[in-house]
């Protein structure tokens, strides 16, 4: 099984040390198959992932390690994020619904949503003080 | 992402075209001028057929922009994202306070408040 694992130091509240996420998953599933709408995908919810750590799990203004790995095998395609920052399980998170008015038209929260609707498997998992989130994805194809 | 560009249409209408990828960078880049057009402007469509990626940190800033507008009586209409933008916008409900159109004449005509 193929792996590819990038770490990308963090500090709470940046999101500008994620910009080069895109190019990393883009060579890590380089040869693997995949569909282009499947790597859509895989771009959305890796983006909604890491910021959700970036924003929620660092402190503003701390520090914080974010590690990605990528896996590839018949049939699933899987990335694994660790991180040891604060817990938070958006498998059990609820998303907001969706807005009824323009005074509803929050911009935060939709995160979740797009994850669940383009990632058919998320699992969370909280182990001495580090969080693993899963998300698998179908593919490669062959 | 390059910089929007703002097009002057009949009816008081800002035609804003923008392109590329709205990821974590292109999010970045957007929000002055989408603050600018926040601030100035009452109707407006937002062109969205040269995006090629829009996921939750492009649609906070769009959906800021559009507030303002709204909150100001004004209007605002996206045009013609293409099927996996479309998906990420009707995913988060976002299409049933923008809505989105796929004829320019008609998203223009939404928005024009002096009439066209």
């Amino acid at each position: 099984m193929p792996a590819t694992t990038s770490t990308w130091r963090l500090t709470g509240g940046d999101p500008s040390a994620l910009s080069g996420l895109y190019g990393w998953l883009d060579a890590a599933v380089e040869g693997q198959n995949l569909p282009a709408d499947q790597r859509h995908a895989m771009h959305v919810v890796l983006e909604e992932a890491a910021m959700n750590v970036v924003m929620h799990a660092c402190p503003p203004g701390e520090s914080g390690d974010l590690s990605i790995r990528f896996l590839a095998a018949p049939g699933a395609a899987t990335l694994i994020l660790d991180h040891g920052g604060a817990a938070f399980d958006p498998t059990a998170a609820v998303p907001p619904p969706p807005p009824a008015g323009p005074a509803e038209m929050a911009p935060g929260g939709l995160g979740l949503v797009l994850m669940r609707r383009f990632c058919p498997d998320i699992a969370y998992e909280r182990r001495d003080g580090r969080n693993r989130l899963t998300l698998r994805f179908p593919g490669p194809t062959g | 992402m390059p910089p929007p560009i703002v097009l002057d249409l009949p009816g008081n209408v800002a035609k804003v075209v923008l392109t590329g990828r709205i990821d974590i960078e292109g999010a970045r880049d957007l929000d002055l001028p989408l603050s600018v057009i926040a601030g100035s402007r009452r109707s407006v469509v937002i062109d969205l057929s040269g995006v090629e990626f829009l996921a939750s940190l492009g649609l906070r800033g769009i959906v800021v922009c559009a507030r303002s507008i709204l909150s100001k009586k004004g209007k605002v209409v996206l045009l013609a994202p293409v099927p996996r933008v479309e998906e990420v916008l009707t995913a988060t409900g976002i299409d049933r306070l923008i809505p989105i159109f796929h004829d320019e004449a008609a998203a223009v005509a939404a928005v024009a408040l002096d009439g066209v």
